[in-house]
């Protein structure tokens, strides 16, 4: 019994007791709390003097022996309901002895005179066993039942427990009348006390965050005196600082007024989830409308059903696919609707209006744009999780303009049919780079015509070669011509020999033109070896005036080169010219250039080596930077422009010097893919 | 014919060297031709063939200017004709200290050349036309004893006979013996003769 009382306090969400219940249980629970044989003594005691008061009573009053088994019995069974079965049958026994010595003639004695005494006596026995014996078995079922209910509540307590931790949530009860308040193990957690102290307004009070003080009390105050059922939120000051938001549910219980029951829900972390998403959605709703970007938000659903008709059709290679049938693209970005778009769509691609942006998508799609929104839906279909790529755009008013376009597919929109997409105008990018280009092929020009300046002499010379032999060829016909008898023998072969030297002296010049050309460069498949020849070509007189001994040793078979002609000969010109002019301050040693062209690797590697006096250990550093020159009459641009040229090839240039005495220049070219 | 003058064509260049070939050949003159200084080195023409040389200052291995100085050194004394491309005035100054007849610019009037290889020409006639004098000179003074060569040498110094006489502790009947026989091996008529003569072969009294 002791055990099942003890379990009561476990229970923490039964119902509140009523007064009545509440008095007795704890008359009970003072009772069992006294030691066994203190308890049994005093049973005793108090047994001894009963059936003592009653025998005194009963002979006083001279009742017969029939009232006085009564009283007996009533005595008897009120101890049985007070302790165990032995120490009722030992106040039965005793009740029988005093029956028989007081009220049994022959009075005074324990001797029985009349069979129907000993009868009455034994009636009184048998009915005092029954009734104790009774009494136990319903004390055992009782016990028995107590023990099931304890250990079912223990259980459902377990669960509710658990859960109330899980969930955050506590629960209380709160006796307005009585001021009395209960607690649940995670209320106490959630208003950080430690369970053993006993729950009161003025604890609340003290972690209600005194922003929310104003808030909580009226609630309280107008809940004691109205009854209503409360549900609200407030925070909590917790001693460490950490600040709680909690949700309050709480309502009347109904028959027990002033008393309330009620839930407490921990939701800070909820409430700082929905804070986050809130300002997440915030953020990108931002984005969204404000950024410098263009956003588009795409309804590709029915574009998706005919991607899945194809499929279904048994498409298998999308790329394929919509290269052969560009129409079916043009189908789907029709079928492929704008949603939403953002105020920096309508200023790059509307008219003010973003009523008409919201339309079929392939209005700002050019035809030659075609294959990237192909490219993006495979892109999309592949499991990408983004696509980006520059293309033209068109705006409502059809005018075509360069754009970065980029769209994400994130798994969660891609699956309810939508599209993100991005347009940055990059059209001031694309004309920056043009202008970019416009100024490096500008000062390739310059470079080149300059480097033709230093050339002068050499290039007079080579000219002036056939001219010179024409006009002495002119000059000796007509004398074969003038004599007695012609020669007219001599005269054609001198004929000959002027247009031979006439077509010479052209190509002469059409060399130079074309290095002086001021023209756009041209990508075309070029033999490496043929540009050393034809650079080389342009340098022989030059090296020959120079007394420079030129070595080309050409790796045979090389792959072609993509690069533009006159550029890559214009880096071999001014490479050697420079190894020349080195050359020609560094003494008396025969001057040696040699020109190699070999595979690296990947890549294809051109060598340029003299031996000159080689580059003073600070220049090689700067020898590539603009307007660093160590020429008296130099502009400083011809290597920044020879690494220009290279790199924009694909390849790279640098200068060593050789161990040897002199110095390298070494560039390489990607082959032509 | 080895009195026929022949002009050198030295240029590495062949249309040029055809071409003067032919200029040189329409006005009757001989040619050779070489493609580089190392070609004529190697087979040069023989120092008694007359004749000239035309050819670029710029030429492939030396420059025409060593060359000339070169074949100075060597004992070939054609005259030259310079060519250059681009002439400039170091150049030629150098190329006339050498000896160069002239120095045509290219591209150049074909009379300015024909000029030119016609007074190189002449200059290596007159040159050996000297030089021929001058070994006549030599073989006839070679006859004479060593005491008349004495003698001539005072005499065409300007000495009196009777100072020769006694700067040579001779009579002087001895003396005007020597003279005579002298201006006889010579053949001097004259006195003044035989002055240019003692000039000519640069002799001095002892």
């Amino acid at each position: 019994m002791a055990r099942a009382i003890a379990g009561w306090a476990v229970l923490e969400n039964r119902p509140l007791l009523t007064g009545v219940e509440t008095v007795l249980i704890r008359r009970l629970q003072r009772w069992e709390s006294i030691p066994r044989y203190q308890r049994l003594a005093m049973l005793w005691a108090f047994g001894a003097i009963a059936l003592g008061l009653v025998t005194w009573a009963c002979f006083a009053l001279g009742l017969n022996f029939s009232t006085a088994s009564f009283a007996f019995l009533i005595v008897i069974i009120a101890l049985s309901l007070l302790d165990s079965f032995v120490s009722s049958v030992v106040f039965s026994v005793i009740a029988v002895g005093c029956l028989n010595y007081f009220f049994v003639a022959p009075l005074f004695t324990l001797g029985v005179e009349q069979g129907q005494d000993l009868l009455a006596l034994a009636a009184f026995v048998a009915a005092s066993f029954v009734i104790t014996s009774l009494i136990r078995r319903v004390r055992e079922l009782g016990d028995i039942h107590r023990e099931q209910a304890r250990l079912i509540n223990l259980t459902q307590a377990a669960y509710l427990a658990e859960a109330q931790k899980l969930s955050l949530g506590g629960s209380f009860g709160w006796n307005a009348t009585t001021g009395e308040i209960f607690w649940s193990d995670e209320s106490y957690r959630i208003f950080g006390y430690d369970p053993g102290v006993k729950p009161s307004l003025a604890l609340i009070a003290q972690r209600v965050h005194p922003g929310d003080g104003d808030k909580f009390r009226p609630i309280v105050e107008r809940g004691a005196v109205a009854n209503g059922a409360v549900d609200f939120e407030f925070r909590l000051l917790m001693p460490d600082g950490a600040v709680k938001q909690v949700h309050l549910v709480a309502r009347p219980l109904s028959g027990a007024p002033g008393q309330f029951v009620g839930a407490l829900m921990d939701i800070t972390a909820r409430q700082q989830a929905d804070q986050e998403l809130r300002e997440s959605e915030y953020r990108y709703r931002n984005i969204f409308r404000a950024m410098a970007a263009s956003f588009w938000e795409l309804d590709f659903k029915d574009a998706g059903s005919m991607l899945r008709e194809l499929r279904a059709a048994g498409v298998k290679d999308y790329a394929a696919h919509f290269a052969a049938h560009p129409g079916t693209v043009r189908e789907m970005m029709r079928a492929t609707h704008v949603i939403d778009v953002n105020d920096q769509t309508v200023a790059l691609f509307g008219r003010g209006d973003k009523a008409e942006l919201l339309r079929s998508l392939d209005a700002f799609w050019p035809e030659a744009s075609n294959h990237i929104y192909a490219a993006s839906v495979i892109a999309a279909v592949t499991g990408k999780p983004s696509y980006a790529a520059e293309c033209k755009l068109r705006t409502i008013d059809g005018r075509e303009f360069d754009a970065l376009f980029t769209a994400c597919f994130a798994p969660e929109t891609v699956a309810e049919g939508k599209l993100l997409i991005g347009v940055i105008d990059v059209s001031e990018r694309v004309r920056a780079q043009e202008m970019l280009r416009r100024v490096q092929t500008e000062f390739a020009h310059a470079a080149r015509v300059s480097m033709l300046g230093e050339l002068t002499a050499s290039i007079a010379h080579e000219v002036n070669q056939p001219l010179a032999a024409i006009a002495t060829n002119a000059s000796a016909g007509l004398r074969w011509l003038d004599r007695a008898e012609p020669n007219m023998e001599e005269v054609r072969a001198l004929t000959t020999r002027i247009a031979a030297d006439a077509r010479r002296a052209g190509d002469i010049i059409a060399r130079v033109r074309n290095m002086a050309a001021r023209r756009a460069p041209e990508r075309a498949q070029l033999s490496l070896n043929g540009v050393i020849d034809e650079a080389t070509t342009f340098l022989l007189h030059e090296l020959q005036a120079q007394d420079v001994t030129l070595t080309l040793t050409l790796a045979p078979d090389l792959p072609p080169v993509a690069a533009d002609r006159t550029q890559l000969q214009q880096v071999v010109v001014n490479l050697a010219v420079n190894a020349v002019q080195a050359m020609a301050h560094g003494g008396a040693r025969a001057r040696k250039l040699s020109i190699r062209s070999a595979r690296d690797g990947d890549m294809l590697i051109v060598v340029i080596e003299d031996n000159g006096p080689g580059i003073a250990a600070d220049h090689l550093d700067r020898l590539f930077e603009s307007f660093f020159t160590t020429k008296d009459n130099g502009m400083g641009m011809g290597l920044p422009i020879c690494r220009s040229i290279i790199e924009t090839h694909g390849g790279r240039i640098e200068a060593r010097n050789r161990d040897e005495g002199g110095a390298a220049f070494i560039f390489t070219l990607p082959p032509a893919t | 014919m080895a009195d026929a003058p022949v002009v050198h064509i030295i240029d590495d260049d062949a249309s040029i060297r055809t071409a003067l070939d032919s200029l040189f050949r329409s006005t009757g003159l001989a040619t050779g031709l070489y493609d580089s200084v190392a070609a004529f080195m190697q087979a040069p023409p023989s120092p008694d063939a007359p004749g000239c040389l035309v050819l670029d200052v710029r030429l492939p291995g030396m420059s025409g200017l060593d060359f000339q100085e070169r074949l100075a050194e060597l004992g070939v004394r054609l005259p030259a004709v310079l060519m250059t491309g681009h002439g400039d005035i170091p150049m030629s100054v150098r190329g006339m200290k050498a000896g160069a007849v002239d120095f045509l610019t290219k591209p150049f009037r074909d009379q300015d050349m024909l000029d030119a290889v016609a007074a190189a020409l002449a200059r290596d006639r007159e040159r050996r036309a000297g030089e021929t004098k001058i070994d006549a000179l030599n073989a006839q003074f070679a006859t004479l004893s060593p005491r008349e060569r004495q003698v001539m040498a005072l005499v065409a110094a300007g000495k009196m006979n009777k100072q020769v006489a006694g700067d040579l502790a001779l009579s002087e009947i001895t003396v005007k013996i020597h003279r005579g026989a002298a201006m006889r091996k010579m053949g001097a008529r004259t006195l003044a003769d035989l002055v240019r003569m003692a000039e000519a072969l640069n002799l001095r009294p002892e």
